[in-house]
């Protein structure tokens, strides 16, 4: 995975992430319209098997690279609480 | 080359000057070309 | 909401669940993860040393593509991830060789493998039927990779997932057309009308034929947005279990490295 920051603003940031796809990107999506401070939040995919996504944030101030990077920490905690719970149930 | 007479089954040169396709020992005008016995490496998909 | 699993059924190789309190996007990155992003080990060059069968080399060696094989996810790692560079080192690669002589038919279980992790997942899976003095010789090498790259590494197959159905029924009058109208024929009259009992709401298909066919609109049919009724089967590269903790831990890794570089920025 790589970053490219594509363009930034205060309360705005086009981000291309290199090498990812819809798995991470509509989860990605989905944790930032969670958050309170993100206003707009979509990604484009130009083609599904030769482009890179590039995700879209627009927030109410805060600094959009602080928000996707708790939107990522949102999904890592998610990831934990299914493995979790999942781990228990088949033990039973 | 090595190509095989399918009627007496031998081993056969082609002449592409004088006679063409044709095996020298029988006549038969239909040769195959054997497999090479080297390695073939082949991508599975 | 803390999320909830409940098996439904669970074996080898399939296993069925309820994930509750879940988003539509969570439940899609498992399902397209454990498609596409868990890896597993295939065949994916042979060296073919003597073949006289009918089928021509380029078609054998799809065949044997497509066998899947036991995969120990912590033992391998992908080529183009592992630390020999592309040179094939044992951490990457499996030779397996196959030898076979007509008549007779052969199947993936003669695939003699150098490593005995690494078996075909089915004993059964025919790969060619050869004819008397008909000849096969040939040396396999598998390699891990993604199933994103070629369907023969994808480890999940029929890995899928709906909504949980709500069917409720109000002032239901026992006309019964709902019930002939079932295709899945889950609705039956009970003491207050119409109902759906116990585990058999999630056969619905969510198809409303039965709300569409009640005259006195007392059926409605909704689905449960956070709560997903998941079917999942492996190819038997892995067991089921080990396929979904896969693909959660794959999400995970991705999602971590993402916070990692925005960290390092």
């Amino acid at each position: 995975m790589e970053l490219k920051i594509i363009d930034k603003t205060e309360d705005e940031m086009h981000l291309e992430i290199i090498g990812e796809n819809h798995t991470l990107l509509n989860m990605l999506k989905s944790a930032l319209l969670d958050d309170k401070r993100v206003q707009i939040a979509t990604y484009d995919m130009k083609h599904v098997s030769i482009s890179d996504p590039i995700l879209f944030v627009k927030t109410d101030g805060a600094d959009p690279i602080e928000v996707v990077k708790d939107a990522a920490n949102n999904i890592v905690n998610d990831c934990d609480e299914f493995l979790g719970v999942f781990k228990t149930a088949i033990d039973i | 080359m090595a190509y095989k007479c399918t009627r007496c089954k031998r081993n056969v040169e082609i002449d592409y000057e004088y006679t063409g396709i044709r095996c020298p020992y029988c006549g038969h005008r239909i040769l195959v070309k054997e497999r090479p016995t080297t390695i073939k490496r082949i991508k599975a998909e | 909401m803390t999320m909830e699993v409940d098996i439904l059924e669970l074996s080898e190789r399939s296993a069925k669940f309820i994930l509750s309190n879940a988003s539509a996007a969570f439940a899609n990155g498992v399902r397209r993860a454990s498609l596409s992003d868990v890896p597993t080990l295939a065949i994916d060059d042979v060296n073919i040393y003597n073949n006289t069968s009918v089928l021509f080399d380029e078609q054998l060696a799809l065949r044997l593509g497509l066998i899947p094989l036991t995969t120990d996810i912590e033992e391998f790692v992908p080529v183009e991830e592992c630390t020999c560079g592309g040179a094939e080192c044992p951490a990457c690669k499996v030779s397996l060789t196959l030898s076979a002589e007509g008549p007779r038919m052969v199947y993936s279980g003669d695939l003699v493998s150098s490593d005995e992790r690494v078996q075909a997942a089915d004993q059964n899976v025919p790969i060619i039927d050869l004819k008397e003095g008909q000849k096969v010789v040939l040396e396999a090498i598998a390699h891990m990779n993604y199933g994103h790259k070629h369907a023969k590494w994808q480890a999940g197959v029929a890995c899928g997932y709906k909504n949980m159905p709500i069917v409720t029924f109000e002032n239901c009058d026992e006309c019964g057309a709902c019930v002939n109208e079932c295709p899945k024929n889950i609705i039956h009259i009970g003491p207050n009308g119409a109902e759906i009992s116990g585990d058999d709401i999630l056969k619905c298909i969510l198809c409303k034929l039965c709300a569409s066919v009640c005259e006195i609109d007392a059926v409605t049919v909704s689905e449960d947005e956070k709560s997903f009724i998941f079917t999942m089967e492996s190819d038997g590269s892995y067991t089921v279990q080990q396929l979904i903790i896969n693909a959660g831990t794959t999400i995970k890794e991705k999602a971590s490295r993402l916070g990692e570089i925005l960290e390092s920025l």
